[in-house]
């Protein structure tokens, strides 16, 4: 029987303090120096375990503290008080926002499914993908019991294009070769980053954690070096569109390759698959206005794989004001091309404003077969998309000078966190394969259809 | 224990409150400000002037257009007030620090704060938050408070079960043994006792000390099936199915080691510190005939219970309430994904099944086109913070509710969130530690969520005298009693 | 031999980053590290003694103009706690005046250069402390 597929998670603890949300500020001029001090009595020992960082020249209680406010409330002078911290909320931007980053770095650093008490913190929906919930199972359908490892949930997909048919000649041998793939143990592999690709480190922590996990990584001409071979298995060649070289070195050994559509894509595709016609070949296709037709056209013609890419914030490109969110775009060509009958056939990659754990089920269930990460990966690294690379300035978490180990590890952490989660909701959702959860928008339910169903019925026109 | 609202103030030195009252060293301990101020903020402990009781201060603006305000009156200047920066770290999108601090203020004093706080919506942008009454300029009768009937009728089969009425239209959601502290069960369920309606014993097991409390309670069969025996069973009225919890629909309990103490592993019959993650679903049922079986094998060991039917809200939510009546249930009580836990994944609370909002809709409109909605109890859960989130619930198609967290937070939850790990809650709420279980007193625990109720039954009789009825069983399904911000 | 200074600025009150600083203060002409509060009544006496123990020539805290504090006293309290330090580094006979507090509205970047080109002057001026107390 084959070894059931595993991420092994290893704590690893951040080299720079966090941000934290809150500061604690203590009023010690006032102090009485009670016996039986609030701080001493804190739960969670956040006073006993303050260490001072001689890097950062801050101690460690603010990331620590748990908010439960009792210090605050005993101390007989209320020398201890509280505030939200303006740094924290300056972190990131509209998409990513704090708590995306917050939630990122507790899944790199512990590798674990965030768990809380209390019920749910947040805005009732949102854009984007907070406009969609996924469904679960209950008496009259059974779940699926996977995170605690009761029954085998399968995460793996097949990357390439798929036979729609068999065609036997008369002595019963196949007339053609199967299309080659690519098998992924979770529908998850590495995109290019779209900023803060600083250095060999950052790129060698990716490479290693892709291996790890047994996934795939993009990698450029530009971040492309000897150092990479060990990992060409790992590696998907991304070629320019200016400057297309067939003949590249970034080829060598690899599984699958990719490149930006133009007008002869189709030639292009040919004179990679003469080199090697085990080579699964992808289309990078930017969503716009063409990206249906055009994706149509490729579908029809034969691709293997097209990559859908959104902004990073997931935004189409398209002028105006109102670009399409990557989950709307992806569900329309989608659709299309499950009405033209080709969906089957061909392995759609989705990225831009995949940023937690639960965008990858929606995404699949909006149509994706797999889905290529960015900026989430960079968090795994510390990360405050702050942006001061894209101005260049200095990075205030020095990822020119990521050890790759320990980077490796962090993204390996967040992969194990992500991929445990997307059981559990599969889970929820009574479903054991990933492969059957693309597209099932049925197991899915759509904020405007909730409203217009339930408020809609009620009270009529929306302002 | 008379039934009554008393006073009970914070077990902590200081409450929490909107403003901040900050005095000087230029104050000569006149006393002025006492005497200016109506709402006891300011008073003399001694000698020297006590440390001022800033939550009871309700602003600048207030006391300034009634000439109260201490500020001015101090002959010393030595008074300020300002907004209290704390309340910026405290509180979410749905439990703002407004609803917090007017919970808390309700668990005191049974009334409605006198401080400016929003005590009717929170902040989520949504459901609820969106929705508002609709009054009518004058109602058509104007009704005396004491006449209105809040109660309502838990078994509408007309079968030979127990025919049970309770006085508020709410009950309390099951915690388990395990997940709150010894003290924390016992005060909700006197204080649901007191109120004539029912606690839950949650799915850990069925303890002792609320023996004294089998009349007013529910006991939960849940799918780790812990703690279920045939004489917990006979022991009530009502017997609980829990098939899915709002939070975590799709999940089970979630109990994390170091939660499992000595005791929590005897009742559950477990072993000590090994955490308990109760399997998904019951593994006796994957259909409404196997539904069927679990209600018939309730029956059979008391005939006369109630049987609620506790559900999560998936797309076919209807569906299963349907299945469930069918299969003999009187309650069916939909839990929504917004509700409390003592532990669950981040990604279960947030993404899986819908909020309770458009549940609730979803099946009594169902039920009603069935021809089965007069025969069913619909009780909601899963995020009802305040009287008006009851209210409105009702209003949606529910006959009544189940509150959590609302009640933990009359106990001084702060809704860290911090309820499952190590030693569990530092304010005494969701923990087993011996040690921290002793910061809640039954009397004190008891009285906080009896004024809570008293406030909320205060504001319920309100709006049901300003929409002109009699009674809260009137308000069921009364959408056009409604009006939806985002809708003409 | 370039002075050493170590800023603290609340978060409330700056945006300042290593290279605002740079172009007030180039790289060869003094050594300046930043590091941000969530408000300076988060500094602590000791943090500012073992700043300056760790070769700091001068610390300054950049907190919000008074009455400007979202904490209310947090940088009168950063104050008091300057003078305290100052007090005890005087006592041990390291200089006085290491350790000062500007207090400067948020977003006012001439007002930042202006304290830092005078914190970098007076950090020449006093030297670091280890030929101070030799």
């Amino acid at each position: 029987m084959p070894k059931k597929y595993h991420i092994k998670p290893t704590p690893a603890a951040p080299h720079f303090i966090p941000v934290g949300r809150s500061g604690i500020i203590d009023f010690e001029e006032d102090c009485l120096k009670c016996t039986t001090c609030v701080k001493k009595r804190c739960l969670y020992d956040v006073y006993k375990n303050r260490a001072y960082d001689a890097q950062t020249l801050v101690d460690s209680i603010d990331h620590q503290c748990k908010n439960c406010f009792s210090c605050i409330q005993n101390c007989p002078r209320g020398v201890l008080s509280k505030t939200i911290n303006p740094e924290f909320l300056r972190m990131g931007d509209a998409y990513w926002k704090p708590d995306i980053i917050h939630n990122t770095w507790f899944q790199a650093e512990t590798g674990k499914i965030p768990v809380s008490g209390a019920g749910y913190r947040g805005p009732f929906s949102g854009p984007g993908f907070d406009a969609m919930w996924t469904d679960m199972s209950e008496i009259v359908r059974p779940t699926r019991d996977g995170i605690h490892g009761r029954e085998y949930i399968s995460t793996a997909i097949d990357v390439g294009r798929k036979q729609h048919h068999l065609e036997f000649d008369d002595s019963g041998r196949l007339l053609r070769e199967m299309f080659p793939l690519v098998e992924v143990p979770l529908p998850v592999i590495f995109n290019t980053l779209p900023f803060g690709n600083l250095g060999e480190g950052i790129i060698l922590s990716l490479a290693g954690a892709a291996r790890q996990i047994g996934s795939l990584m993009y990698v450029t001409p530009e971040t492309y070096g000897t150092f990479l071979k060990p990992f060409k298995a790992q590696l998907i060649p991304l070629l320019p569109a200016e400057g297309f070289n067939p003949d590249s070195e970034i080829l060598d050994g690899v599984k699958m390759v990719e490149l930006f559509y133009t007008s002869d894509v189709w030639q292009r595709i040919q004179q990679l698959k003469d080199r090697d016609p085990q080579r699964v070949v992808s289309v990078r296709l930017p969503m716009n206005s063409e990206a249906k037709t055009i994706a149509a056209d490729l579908a029809r013609a034969g691709a293997e794989v097209i990559h859908l890419f959104a902004d990073y914030q997931g935004n189409e490109f398209v002028e105006g004001d109102d670009p399409r969110f990557v989950k709307e775009a992806l569900r329309d060509i989608h659709t299309h091309l499950v009405n033209e009958s080709t969906r089957d056939q061909v392995t759609l990659i989705v990225s831009g404003g995949i940023a937690l754990a639960e965008h990858l089920p929606k995404a699949i269930i909006c149509g994706a077969d797999c889905a290529a990460i960015d900026l989430p990966l960079l968090i795994a690294l510390e990360c405050r998309v702050c942006k001061r690379c894209v101005a260049g300035k200095s990075c205030p978490v020095k990822l020119q000078n990521l050890d790759s180990e320990y980077g490796s590890q962090r993204v390996v952490n967040l992969m194990c966190s992500w991929w445990s989660q997307l059981i559990e909701l599969m889970g929820a959702m009574g479903i054991r394969d990933v492969r059957r959860v693309r597209g099932e928008v049925g197991r899915a339910m759509f904020f405007e259809d909730l409203e217009r169903d339930t408020f809609g019925a009620i009270f009529g026109g929306q302002k | 224990m008379k039934a009554e609202i008393r006073k009970t103030a914070s077990r902590f030195r200081h409450t929490i409150g909107k403003y901040r009252v900050q005095r000087g060293k230029q104050c000569k301990s006149c006393s002025g400000c006492v005497v200016a101020c109506p709402h006891g903020v300011h008073f003399k402990a001694g000698t020297r002037m006590g440390t001022p009781k800033d939550y009871l201060c309700v602003g600048p603006d207030a006391c300034k257009s009634q000439d109260c305000f201490c500020v001015e009156k101090c002959p010393n200047q030595a008074l300020n007030v300002v907004i209290n920066p704390q309340i910026k770290a405290l509180g979410d999108f749905r439990w703002t620090a407004d609803l917090l601090m007017s919970t808390w203020y309700q668990a005191e004093t049974g009334e409605l704060p006198t401080v400016d706080l929003e005590y009717r919506t929170g902040n989520s942008g949504g459901g609820f938050d969106k929705l508002r009454f609709r009054f009518p300029e004058k109602p058509l009768q104007a009704i005396p408070a004491d006449e209105i009937d809040t109660s309502i009728e838990l078994n509408k089969r007309g079968d030979n079960s127990h025919r049970i009425t309770i006085a508020i239209p709410l009950y309390q959601g099951g915690m388990s043994f395990g997940s709150v502290s010894d003290s924390t069960m016992v005060s909700r369920a006197r204080a649901a006792m007191l109120w004539d309606t029912f606690g839950c014993t949650g799915e850990g097991g069925y303890p002792e000390f609320l023996y004294p409390f089998d009349q007013q309670m529910i006991t939960q069969v849940a799918t780790g099936l812990f703690g279920v025996k045939e004489e917990t069973i006979q022991r009530v009225r009502i017997v609980e199915f829990k098939y899915a919890q709002g939070a975590k629909p799709g999940l089970g309990g979630h109990l994390l080691g170091d939660k499992v103490t000595e005791r929590v592993a005897k009742m559950r019959e477990a072993v000590q510190g090994s955490a308990l993650f109760s399997p998904f679903p019951f593994h006796s049922v994957y259909s409404v005939e196997d539904h069927k079986k679990h209600v018939d094998w309730i029956k059979a060991m008391n005939p006369k219970a109630l049987v609620s039917v506790k559900v999560s809200t998936p797309a076919d939510v209807d569906m299963v309430a349907i299945g469930s009546y069918y299969a003999g249930a009187h309650i069916v009580h939909l839990d929504g994904s917004y509700g409390g836990t003592g532990a669950a994944p981040d990604i279960a609370k947030k993404n899986i099944a819908m909020p309770i909002e458009y549940a609730i809709p979803k099946v009594h409109r169902f039920l009603v086109e069935e021809g089965v909605r007069d025969k069913v109890t619909l009780i909601a859960s899963g995020g009802i913070r305040t009287a008006h989130d009851v209210l409105k619930a009702i209003a949606l198609g529910a006959d009544g509710v189940v509150e959590g967290t609302a009640g933990m937070v009359a106990l001084e939850c702060t809704r860290c969130s911090s309820c499952e790990s190590g030693r569990g809650c530092p304010r005494g709420i969701a923990t087993t530690d011996p040690e921290l279980a002793e910061l809640i007193t039954v009397d004190w625990g008891a009285q906080r969520v009896y004024n809570l109720y008293a406030s909320w039954r205060k504001q319920i009789v309100g709006v049901l005298q300003q929409l002109g009825m009699r009674s809260i069983r009137e308000l069921v399904g009364r959408t056009d009693c409604l009006r939806h911000l985002d809708y003409n | 031999m370039k002075p050493q200074i170590v800023i603290y600025c609340c978060a409330n009150s700056s945006t300042i980053s290593e290279e605002d600083v740079e172009k007030i203060i180039p790289e060869d002409q003094a050594e300046i590290r930043i590091s941000r509060l969530p408000c300076t009544g988060r500094t602590d006496v000791l943090y500012l003694l073992r700043a300056i123990e760790t070769g700091a020539t001068l610390a300054m805290i950049v907190g919000c103009l008074k009455g400007q504090c979202q904490f209310l006293e947090g940088n009168l309290r950063a104050g008091m706690r300057v003078r305290y330090a100052n007090r005890l580094l005087a006592e041990a006979g390291l200089g006085e005046d290491r350790i000062r507090m500007v207090h400067i509205a948020a977003g006012d970047e001439i007002s930042f250069a202006a304290a830092l080109r005078d914190a970098v002057a007076r950090a020449r001026e006093i030297g670091p402390w280890m030929t101070a107390a030799a």
